[in-house]
């Protein structure tokens, strides 16, 4: 009896063993090829952002050096597994897209009162989709504060859940990758990040 | 009767095959794939778990480097604040007033502007105390002045405050005559601080210092 208990013992240490070695070696690397895209990135002046999916945080950075970190509230990876490389913002959008205001030449002078209104965070949506380039789309949503923002987003919700699947299939058919990633971030947050997000900005996106 | 018949047959057969295609694409979105690349992981077969671990504390080292230790400046648009920090720690914080975004067109010509603070690294070209403003195109179009030949013209003193820390391109981190606009975006792309703030800026950096601005 016991013989068969030492037996299923080194059966299960032998054959877990194995994969949980080769699961922290694929940490390593992973963790290695961050590390790597960053320095690559740090060598340019731009704002670039950094994912860190395991610790829920989207870092805001440049030359290496950490500006500013948002808290993402929960999230959800889709589609085909995103590696860790650089990918670029191809564009951003929303519903609503914020608008700039024209400033009448002269008007200041002959109107005292005569005020254009400024392009601020407040004005900045909550909701948007960012493209990336390698077929990956983050939706990004606030989080439910009362019953608005509940039906707002159980609406969103609702429609990425039809048309996440039809855009996988289309993407199988063109034989190219497609991941979507959905965030969840504070009210303020959401709209820092879209305010500091411009074309062609930078990220890295590190995935559990 | 007949033809809502056909219609109910057709509806009940383009909506078993969207929830064919439906699940279908789920399948594909949600079944499970490695997360790593084939080649990295090829590429790694062979070295140790200690060599790769060795080798990213080097990286993570390299990174960390890049933080300088002297000061530097970090200025958040969207939040209008601006922080002097040392290494990870601020030093002393102040709210801006950062670019507004608003577009003007010059009436007479193909020239446009906008408004916006520009994002990214720089660094403290140069200082001035009792700065005078040198008065560019856009503000003479905005008034809707003439744009002076004489040089001199353009000269305002007064409007710049105490100080002024230029980091190229006509940007400058310099005073202002609207304090009660102090954490709005109404600039034309430069930063404005209040005295105070303004007197600590000045004195804490010097040229050279790094600026990062998002």
């Amino acid at each position: 009896m016991i013989n068969i208990f030492r037996f299923i013992f080194f059966f299960i240490a032998f054959t877990a063993f194995p994969t949980f070695a080769g699961d922290d070696k694929e940490i390593y690397i992973r963790e290695r090829r961050l590390l790597e895209e960053e320095l690559k990135l740090s060598r340019n002046p731009d704002i670039y952002f950094v994912f860190n999916m395991k610790e829920k945080i989207i870092h805001f950075k440049s030359r290496g050096i950490s500006l500013k970190e948002l808290q993402i509230k929960d999230f959800n990876c889709w589609g085909t597994p995103v590696s860790v490389n650089t990918y670029q913002v191809k564009e951003k959008s929303s519903l609503i897209e914020p608008e700039r205001e024209e400033i009448k030449p002269g008007e200041s002078k002959k109107n005292e009162n005569y005020k254009t209104g400024a392009f601020e965070l407040t004005d900045m949506p909550s909701r948007y989709t960012v493209v990336l380039d390698g077929g990956i789309s983050i939706y990004i949503k606030p989080l439910t504060e009362g019953i608005v923002s509940g039906i707002s987003n159980f609406s969103y919700s609702s429609v990425r859940f039809i048309t996440r699947p039809i855009l996988m299939l289309w993407n199988v058919f063109k034989g190219k990758p497609y991941s979507a990633i959905d965030i969840v971030l504070e009210k303020n947050d959401a709209r820092a990040f879209y305010w500091s997000l411009s074309d062609n900005s930078k990220t890295i996106i590190d995935t559990p | 009767m007949f033809k809502a018949g056909i219609f109910l047959k057709i509806f009940i057969i383009l909506f078993v095959m969207f929830l064919t295609l439906e699940a279908a694409g789920y399948y594909l979105g949600s079944r499970n794939m490695p997360n790593i690349d084939n080649a990295e992981e090829t590429k790694y077969e062979k070295t140790s778990m200690d060599t790769l671990k060795k080798r990213n504390s080097a990286l993570r080292q390299r990174l960390e480097n890049l933080t300088p230790d002297k000061v530097y400046i970090v200025i958040d648009t969207g939040m209008n604040k601006l922080y002097l920090k040392k290494g990870s720690a601020v030093i002393h914080e102040a709210v801006v007033s950062s670019g507004s975004g608003n577009v003007l067109k010059d009436p007479s010509g193909n020239r446009q502007w906008v408004f916006d603070t520009p994002t990214g690294e720089y660094t403290v070209k140069s200082k001035s105390i009792a700065p005078a403003w040198t008065k560019p195109d856009w503000a003479f179009i905005e008034d809707g002045e003439e744009i002076p030949k004489d040089p001199r013209k353009r000269i305002e003193k007064g409007v710049l405050g105490e100080y002024a820390l230029g980091f190229g391109n006509g940007y400058f981190i310099h005073g202002t005559l609207y304090t009660r606009m102090l954490g709005r975006n109404v600039s034309h792309g430069c930063i404005r601080v209040g005295d105070k703030d303004l007197k600590t800026v000045f004195t804490t950096a010097g040229i050279g210092t790094r600026i990062y601005i998002f």
